[in-house]
């Protein structure tokens, strides 16, 4: 899995304050915003909740995975985002220390595009050590790092 | 048709929610509660006829998706263009929804 090609270090948000779900989703859709890749934000943060009350992403205590498929979306993006401190509230059902998001922006052409990606974060997780690396990254560049040594399971 | 395509599509769309999570929780600790996701699938199949489901499953089988989207002119399942003739023959309703090419069902784009 090619991480740095899905993930430019702008695509890399550190110190994400605590925040209502929609607010921290709103922050890590920007880049993509900003890059062109989601044509209507309010569009794709819809579709972001509307998965997420579907049955939630947060596969841990301290790792969430939102994504959803929408038309807005132009191609496969990716974000990473890590909270500040002890962690956030992400499903409120999961605790308050969520400390890892990673979301997926999938286009509706190409539904099931994320699958593979999403197998590879999840065995990246599997390893607290190399989360609690991630967590403690002092910038995007050493989080792009981090994701792109783990070269999956063989 | 059209109506047929979207409970299809949707139904399509509830079983890669299952397939995520699956994914998602595999080497989690505690696995979520799969029962309302689930019991939505059970309701989405009761709605749709034995006969488009039994092809449905059929292409589930074979290909990733069984339910595509039209785009340009193009099937977004093979990539292939689809004749305009056809398209518009699947627009009267004088022809199934489904790409002549690769045989899944289409979702037309709205005009």
């Amino acid at each position: 899995m090619d991480i740095k090609a899905l993930l430019p270090r702008h695509h890399v948000l550190l110190h994400l304050a605590a925040a209502p779900r929609r607010e921290l989703l709103r922050q890590l859709v920007a880049p993509l915003v900003e890059d062109g890749l989601v044509t209507d934000q309010e569009q794709l943060l819809d579709d972001l909740e509307h998965r997420e009350d579907q049955i939630t992403t947060q596969i841990r205590k301290d790792i969430a995975l939102p994504h959803a498929r929408s038309d807005r979306i132009r191609r496969l993006a990716f974000c990473v985002g890590v909270a500040e401190g002890d962690g956030l509230v992400y499903d409120p059902a999961s605790g308050p220390h969520c400390r890892v998001l990673f979301l997926i922006a999938v286009p509706s052409l190409a539904p099931t595009a994320h699958l593979t990606l999403l197998q590879h974060l999840v065995h990246f997780s599997a390893d607290h050590r190399r989360v609690l690396k991630l967590a403690a990254a002092a910038t995007p560049a050493q989080v792009v790092s981090a994701l792109a040594a783990y070269k999956g399971v063989k | 048709m059209v109506t047929i395509i979207r409970s299809l599509y949707e139904l399509q769309e509830l079983e890669l929610v299952l397939a995520e999570t699956r994914i998602l929780h595999q080497e989690a600790p505690n696995t979520p509660d799969t029962g309302a996701v689930e019991a939505k699938i059970a309701r989405s199949r009761a709605k749709i006829s034995h006969e488009h489901l039994r092809r449905y499953d059929l292409l589930r089988r074979k290909h990733p998706l069984a339910v595509v989207r039209e785009r340009s002119g193009s099937c977004s399942g093979c990539n292939l263009n689809v004749p305009q003739g056809d398209l518009n023959r699947m627009r009267r309703g004088e022809m199934d929804w489904v790409c002549p090419n690769c045989a899944r069902f289409i979702l037309l784009a709205a005009d």
